[in-house]
């Protein structure tokens, strides 16, 4: 198991080699630089020559890439050329919003599974209550966040007042103590909602598959005859054996958490890594884009490191020599 | 003989302005012009003081040095926390700022201010005519690309005769300098801080030191910047409010929803669709103005490639002035907001040459130009293509409607949409593009924005230049002419001439003259929209916002 997650560690270490290098070749292909994004007129071709020269941008590509990569082996990710302050920290202090962010969805997006197991259950119990149920995650599945996000604005902020719709806390000022929890989780409600519940619906269609699946089988069918109460032969029997599905899905669906972080956080103006990543790439901050690339590829590898790890703890069928 | 018309449409309205025009009128007569902004001051001790307005923008600024760049988003935020050696009033006329008067003499050569004696640094150091000096001299003639581009040429000296008087010397006369020394245009920064530093990367810019009305307290990246009011301002008692807060709301329909909601009062541009939205609502107000931090007196302007066929032919050109239908444009890309252009100046300026006609679209008579110009309809009725490269946020409507009008003469506009980063550099630094378009922007006087799209010294690889690549050694000396001369009423029938013969040789087509509606609070008095400096005088009933 050990010499698993050493290896996987070593494929991600060169799997972010070659991130690297392709997206700063690809970033630097794109049309456009960031000195037309922070200074949108240039007075003479003097000046624009000044400018590019003091970003370093008038140097050869390879040149360019050669400095980068050497203040990557001593642990440096570059400066920011939009703001002029380190990478590292301008990626640090969006962190947290990110996380709380991605973590009240994930929370959300997990009840999937339970709910999933027990329309699962009701499948053949009560039918008709099971389809719309069914029915209701089919629309969550297909509803897009930045379409979802507006509609609950339009509901519970323009029309019911019930929660605030934008930033992470209140414009006019941060209240201390207690109030200033409320007052952040009264503004993550709403987002943390949009970013999950297409995977909230997305984990209950796959359980609810798996487990009726499994509802069917013979050693199901030997529980019920020993007499386990019906409540733990869902639980402890046929949940318990569908579980690698939906995890094996979550861990798969990084692309959906990155791309859904970006628009949520644009549209509710939380202030968190999606909506830097969107403003990086407008202004062509090369560096800056590079750094929130690794993270990405980083987190993305390391989950589905996680979602193996779990899924074999799971089932001891699936075994990593 | 000029008619200016005020942009800004709902200040009228404004109930404090009402009580208080006969008090002006009195005061304005009463004072020399220089003091009247004391009097405005002491006419309002009823005032509501106190408060925190919360602003929201669409865009965050990357700093807050507003010296380096005429970035819009920088501006926005940075005008309430600097301020220039003048002012502009409503009409885009020059008011005493940190210069409390001025002189002009050698026939337009020399400049001399003499400056407020009772302005400090928001770190308490005195504003001295030394500030002005450096400013000019190391920060805005190096990196302000409208202030380098306009000054650097013509400036001889910035002389310091004592520490309250500055004065600029020219090689030539220079008109428009008043106009050019606003908070947006010419921002003066402390010497004492910058001296000996690089001002691209200074760490000061993202801490802001300054003199104006809000001083800098905190900036959360990517949620809000927030300024505290600057209690030793030199016009006090302004400014009311106790913070600013500029909050950063990307997603544009959200913002609106933000201000009908509370969350903020202030919504710096409100785009069409959401204009629709705010129009009707109770308790918010909508305001209209050509002029704003990020660009004044702006038109939406095609720009074709005139140096290639087809564009290239002054027929060509012709007919495809006469297909584009300007109203319609108006109504349905911009919502009503904003008119069709009539030629190259705003007509909300004193500058623009009333006799311009309409420009009224004519289909048949172009598909007779082209007959004539000897570009025959093929099989398909296809005459000949045009790339059309532009940004898809802000032009892609536009493109698709352009498409369908050129399409009935026969011209098929092939669309070719990027992000405002990759236009820029296609069409003002590669010229690879037959058919560009641009938002260009007048500014307070034609030698800052209109000039520069004209004059053949601006056919340079650099962003909203001469992009179409225009030629006439007439029309470049009436420009040249013009900012040389002194009186105003000389310089405006020189860009007269200049209008017409543009009118004439169609080297861009001008489209909508473009107006920004700004939504704020009925809580919310006193803006002035029309200025940079926009919350000095703003008040708020603070009793009805949610916190």
């Amino acid at each position: 198991m050990l010499r698993y997650v050493a290896r996987r560690l070593l494929l991600t270490g060169v799997l972010l080699l070659a991130v690297v290098t392709a997206g700063f070749a690809a970033v630097n292909l794109l049309p456009g630089d960031p000195i037309l994004y922070l200074y949108p007129e240039t007075g003479d071709p003097q000046h624009y020559a000044e400018l590019k020269s003091h970003f370093g941008l008038d140097r050869p590509l390879a040149q360019r890439l050669a400095t980068y990569a050497d203040g990557l082996a001593h642990g440096n990710l570059g400066r920011s050329l939009t703001q002029g302050r380190p990478v590292a920290d301008v990626i640090a202090e969006r962190i947290p919003a990110t996380l709380l962010l991605a973590g009240a969805a994930l929370l959300i997006a997990l009840s999937g599974i339970p709910l999933g197991a027990v329309l699962a259950y009701y499948a053949k119990r009560k039918p008709r209550t099971e389809r719309s149920g069914f029915l209701l995650l089919l629309i969550g599945t297909g509803l897009p966040p930045f379409l979802l996000g507006l509609l609950l604005i339009l509901v519970f902020s323009a029309g019911l007042e019930l929660l605030p719709s934008q930033g992470m806390t209140s414009a006019r000022g941060v209240a201390a103590g207690f109030a200033r929890y409320q007052d952040i989780l009264a503004h993550l409600i709403l987002p943390a909602i949009t970013l999950g519940v297409q995977p909230l619906a997305a984990l209950a269609r796959v359980t609810r598959a798996r487990v009726i699946e499994i509802l069917d089988q013979d050693f199901i069918r030997a529980a019920r005859a020993k007499g386990v109460a019906e409540r733990a032969v869902l639980l402890r029997h046929a949940l318990k054996n569908a579980l690698p599905t939906p995890i094996t899905l979550l861990a798969l669906a990084g692309g959906h958490w990155i791309g859904g972080a970006i628009v949520t956080e644009t549209v509710f103006g939380w202030p968190g890594l999606g909506r830097l990543a969107v403003e990086a790439v407008l202004a062509r901050d090369y560096p800056l884009i590079l750094g929130i690339l690794m993270l990405g590829t980083t987190a993305v590898v390391l989950a589905n490191l996680a979602a193996d790890l779990l899924a074999s703890a799971l089932d001891p069928r699936v075994r990593h020599v | 003989m000029f008619e200016c018309r005020a942009p800004v449409t709902a200040l009228k309205d404004h109930p404090r302005m009402k009580s208080r025009s006969s008090v002006l009128v009195l005061a304005v007569a009463a004072l020399l012009l220089w003091r009247a902004d004391f009097a405005a001051a002491q006419i309002a001790p009823e005032v509501r003081r106190g408060g925190v307005l919360a602003v929201a923008t669409l865009n965050e600024p990357p700093h807050l040095n507003p010296a380096i760049t005429t970035s819009g988003p920088v501006h926005t935020v940075t005008a309430s926390i600097f301020n220039g050696l003048v002012g502009l009033d409503e009409r885009a006329n020059p008011i005493p700022e940190l210069a409390e008067r001025w002189q002009i003499s050698d026939g337009g050569k020399t400049y001399s201010f003499s400056l407020r004696k009772d302005v400090r640094w928001h770190d308490g150091a005195p504003f001295t005519a030394a500030d002005v000096k450096f400013t000019f001299e190391e920060i805005l003639l190096k990196h302000h690309a409208r202030t380098r581009a306009g000054l650097e040429a013509n400036l001889a000296a910035i002389e310091v005769p004592d520490p309250h008087t500055v004065v600029f010397r020219f090689k030539q006369p220079y008109a428009p300098l008043l106009r050019r020394l606003d908070v947006i245009e010419a921002p003066i920064l402390p010497r004492h801080l910058y001296q000996g530093k690089d001002p691209l990367t200074d760490p000061l810019n993202a801490r802001p030191v300054g003199s104006g009305p809000f001083r800098f307290d905190k900036w959360q990246r990517g949620d809000s910047i927030v300024l505290a009011r600057n209690p030793d301002y030199f016009r006090a008692p302004r400014p009311y409010l106790d913070q600013l807060v500029f909050r950063t709301l990307p997603n544009a329909p959200a913002a609106a929803i933000a201000v009908e909601t509370q969350e903020v009062d202030f919504l710096d541009t409100v785009r069409g669709p959401e204009q629709l939205r705010l129009r009707d609502k109770k308790g918010i107000t909508l305001t209209r103005s050509a002029a704003g931090a990020g660009g004044s007196y702006c038109i939406n302007t095609l720009i074709p490639n005139l140096r290639q066929r087809p564009l290239n032919d002054i027929r060509v050109r012709e007919a495809i002035n006469l297909v584009i239908d300007r109203r319609f444009i108006v109504e349905r890309v911009h919502f009503g907001v904003g008119k069709p252009a009539r030629g190259p100046i705003q007509s909300s300026l004193v500058w623009f040459d009333r006799a311009l006609p309409e420009m009224e679209p004519n289909a048949e008579r172009a598909a007779q130009i082209l007959n004539d110009a000897g570009h025959a309809a093929d099989r398909s009725g296809t005459r000949f293509k045009l790339r059309f490269v532009y940004a898809q946020a802000g032009f892609g409507v536009l493109a698709e409607v352009l498409k369908e009008q050129l399409r009935r003469v026969g011209i098929e506009l092939v669309l070719e949409p990027a992000d405002f980063n990759a236009v820029v550099e296609r069409v003002f630094i590669k010229s690879d593009f037959d058919l560009g378009v641009a938002s260009y922007c007048n500014g307070p006087d034609p030698d800052i924005g209109v000039k520069r799209v004209y004059h053949s010294a601006n056919i340079l690889p650099i962003p909203f230049g001469n992009g179409a690549g225009y030629r006439n050694s007439t029309v470049d000396s009436l420009f040249d002419k013009a900012a040389q001369t002194v009186s105003d009423a000389e310089r405006q029938q020189l860009y007269a001439q200049a209008q017409q013969a543009l009118v004439r040789e169609l080297p861009y087509f001008w489209l909508v003259e473009t107006e920004v509606d700004r939504a704020y609070r009925n809580a919310v008095k006193g803006l002035r929209v029309w200025s940079g400096n926009t919350f000095e005088e703003a008040t708020i009933d603070d009793r009805s916002s949610k916190q």
